[in-house]
């Protein structure tokens, strides 16, 4: 079997990074706890839902999911990320004998849903060239995730029985309200309350149909009151998955530690435009590989893996994208990732070899 | 009688584990109750930015912080920031002095500029010299020196005697009418401010040196970082509140762990305590004779040491590699072989006498080569606040 995404060492959060034994074959048996305890992808973060290995073996079949709402601004890089993380744990299971299905729900409703969304016809449509744009990764890159708009999902009978069933459920637990505070940002919180927190419990009412959800670590709170949920409604578990969070690029250290809620919870991945921050993201049909370029000189790199990395992030994304383009092994190696002028240009380099050439963006 | 020996030594070897522990703790204790912020963050992110970290740093000997967030984007950027740190001439330099030190030419090396007040009128207030005459004294020919020494760059280091910069005074004037005495005898208590010098001093001078770096004459308000020891966050508590009140940036703070007495590695090092310290000016037969006699974290019977270990958490003479040895694997290497009780207490004597003699040795030989202190000493007249239409 090869190995794959791991370090001997034990990450003890201060240390830096360790030489790392990992290599990928497209059409080998690779290590579902590899995978799963990779520290690269992995968030440290402890989540009472969080999956671990033994728990995840019990399934004889698995539905995975990832959803993401979206912005003016386009996909983003990070988002990638995800889309490659479910496929790939999806081929893992497979090989472990388990059936495993990935799904992407694209948010478009929830993604025109807050007030101070401008131009929400326009955003609504954009859903059908993410579709296409999705399709296109999927096919290029081989990752054999299924998309699908959450508009469509809407209107499935199936789904308007569960949010129907939710809502008492909802209502009569305090435990699930004090949950649902903490999925919505503070300012927002009293005209949550007044409807009732409608987007958590339409969101809880898609994802309780799978079994487990990959997101981001500031994604937990749904997915906690998705696992009390589906223990009363459905009497199965619901497990989450958390990646690393996301950090802009093309700043210095100084910028994470004088915004400590960025350093702490990371961007949105998947919202291009989350914290004002669209210039300091890798946007897939507007930033050019020069763009690219400058960003990743421009940023502060990390040796301790408790810092955040952006371009150790883009690195491992193009990765990533040429594994599964390729097939060819991949390593991390000490050498590369230990030494910040290497590693950025590796990360530019990888980038363009496989991502921008081969989804034809712009150079 | 052996057996008594030995049982003796492991009680000795759990007391000293015990005193090591309560110095962390001290620490650990000091940054959750005054509400400080714990350094190793910054630590994280300063070891991936500079190609290299002082021992201050990476020992952890700086462990503590209040706003020193906007000194990162300084170091970051490359952008000048200004450092003040005072000292009190009543007596010669020694190893704890050097710690500070340490920390000022790093930070320099860093981009800061440095003001260091000698604080003569508070030796005198205090009782620690005579006359105003003879501090003066020790700080030209003693002090300034020896600061001097350490390799300071004279274009950004700025360095006053109170009694000789009195306008220092004019501004300490402007700001005492936003601090009352009972708030300062709150603070320090009553007897801190049992005369009316020590209450103008305590109020308003000390304000005065950490606030000059804002004034007109230097640019105007800036972020400003003070290196302290625990005892001394009252002052940047007092500072930063009127700061604030007259309309100036309120001054950050790092805080440093003391260098620990030769004889209780609990207790600081004094300069009025000469057996507690080695002076800058000591000798070497003074230096070897003072860390024979100093506490050390070994047991008196070889054969337990060797078993069970050392402590060099509370060692007073492992204490002194740790502040001043500058390379890292070296005092890495040590800790643990004297931790499992490969080197003892006599081994460890010698390597530390030979090194610590080593630089007092070339400091004074520097401190000798100075010639004149005048390029340093800030003499600039203050009258931003006394200009009148």
């Amino acid at each position: 079997m090869v190995r794959i995404l791991v370090s001997k060492t034990r990450d003890t959060g201060s240390s830096p990074v360790r030489p790392t034994n990992m290599n990928m074959k497209k059409d080998k048996n690779l290590s579902l706890k590899e995978l799963l305890s990779n520290k690269y992808f992995n968030s440290s973060e402890v989540s009472p839902v969080q999956i671990n290995i033994d728990k995840i073996r019990r399934f004889q079949s698995l539905r995975l999911v990832y959803g993401e709402t979206y912005d003016h601004y386009g996909m983003t890089l990070d988002s990638l990320k995800y889309y490659f993380y479910i496929a790939l744990l999806a081929k893992v299971l497979n090989h472990e004998g388990i059936v495993t299905t990935a799904t992407v729900i694209i948010g478009d409703l929830h993604s025109v849903k807050n007030k101070i969304v401008e131009n929400k016809d326009d955003l609504l449509h954009q859903a059908d060239n993410r579709l296409k744009l999705i399709n296109k990764i999927n096919s290029i890159y081989n990752l054999n995730i299924t998309p699908i708009l959450m508009s469509e999902m809407f209107k499935e009978k199936l789904f308007l029985e569960r949010l129907e069933k939710i809502v008492p459920i909802f209502n009569n637990s305090e435990d699930l309200k004090a949950l649902a505070q903490k999925t919505v940002l503070k300012n927002r919180l009293t005209q949550e309350e007044k409807i009732g927190f409608q987007y958590t419990l339409e969101e809880v009412a898609l994802i309780v149909d799978f079994d487990i959800k990959i997101g981001p670590p500031r994604e937990t709170y749904y997915d906690q009151i998705a696992g009390i949920i589906c223990r009363e409604l459905c009497q199965k578990d619901f497990y989450g998955l958390y990646l690393k969070p996301t950090y802009p690029l093309g700043f210095q250290f100084d910028y994470f530690i004088n915004h400590s809620e960025i350093e702490t919870f990371g961007l949105t991945p998947y919202k291009a435009g989350s914290n004002k921050l669209q210039d300091n993201r890798i946007l897939l049909e507007t930033t050019s590989a020069l763009k690219c370029q400058q960003l990743i000189n421009s940023s502060f790199v990390a040796k301790n893996l408790i810092l955040p990395n952006p371009v150790l992030d883009v690195y491992f994304i193009s990765q990533m994208a040429g594994y599964f383009l390729t097939g060819e092994d991949f390593s991390i190696d000490e050498e590369i990732v230990s030494s910040p002028e290497l590693l950025k240009k590796n990360a530019y380099q990888k980038l363009v070899d496989n991502i921008y050439k081969p989804l034809n963006l712009k150079l | 009688m052996k057996e008594e020996y030995i049982k003796l030594a492991q009680k000795e070897y759990q007391a000293k584990v015990k005193l090591g522990a309560k110095i962390n703790d001290y620490y650990t204790n000091k940054v959750k109750e005054l509400q400080l912020k714990d350094f190793s963050k910054i630590k994280a992110y300063l070891e991936a930015f500079l190609p290299e970290l002082s021992p201050i740093i990476s020992r952890d000997i700086i462990f503590a912080h209040l706003d020193f967030e906007p000194f990162t984007t300084a170091i970051a950027n490359k952008i000048p920031f200004c450092i003040v740190s005072g000292l009190n001439p009543s007596s010669p330099l020694h190893l704890g002095h050097k710690v500070l030190f340490d920390q000022l030419l790093y930070f320099q090396s860093l981009g800061a500029d440095i003001y260091i007040p000698i604080t003569n009128d508070e030796s005198y207030l205090d009782g620690k010299v005579k006359n105003l005459a003879e501090s003066r004294k020790i700080a030209y020919e003693e002090i300034i020196p020896s600061i001097i020494a350490f390799g300071f760059d004279p274009k950004k280091t700025k360095i006053y005697i109170m009694s000789d910069y009195p306008d220092v005074y004019n501004f300490a004037i402007d700001i005492s009418k936003y601090v009352t005495n009972q708030y300062v005898s709150s603070i320090f208590g009553d007897k801190a401010i049992d005369n009316s010098g020590k209450a103008f001093y305590r109020s308003a001078v000390q304000l005065a040196q950490i606030l000059l770096p804002q004034l007109k004459e230097f640019g105007g308000p800036k972020a400003t970082l003070i290196p302290v020891g625990i005892d001394q966050h009252p002052y940047i508590l007092l500072a930063r509140d009127v700061a604030n009140k007259m309309n100036l940036i309120p001054p950050s703070e790092v805080i440093f762990k003391f260098q620990g007495s030769l004889l209780d590695p609990f207790e600081k090092m004094s300069g009025s305590k000469p057996n507690t310290a080695i002076y800058l000016s000591d000798d070497p037969k003074t230096i070897e004779r003072k860390i024979q006699k100093a506490y050390t974290g070994s047991v008196s019977v070889l054969e337990v040491h060797q078993k069970m270990g050392g402590v060099p958490e509370a060692c007073s003479v492992f204490s002194l590699l740790n502040f001043h040895h500058p390379d890292n694997e070296f005092v890495s290497n040590i800790f643990d072989r004297y931790k499992k009780g490969q080197i003892n207490m006599k081994e460890l004597k010698e390597i530390t006498t030979k090194f610590i003699i080593e630089i007092v040795i070339d400091h004074q030989k520097k401190k000798a080569a100075v010639k004149s202190v005048d390029e340093f000493i800030l003499n600039k007249p203050l009258n931003s606040f006394l200009t009148y239409k």
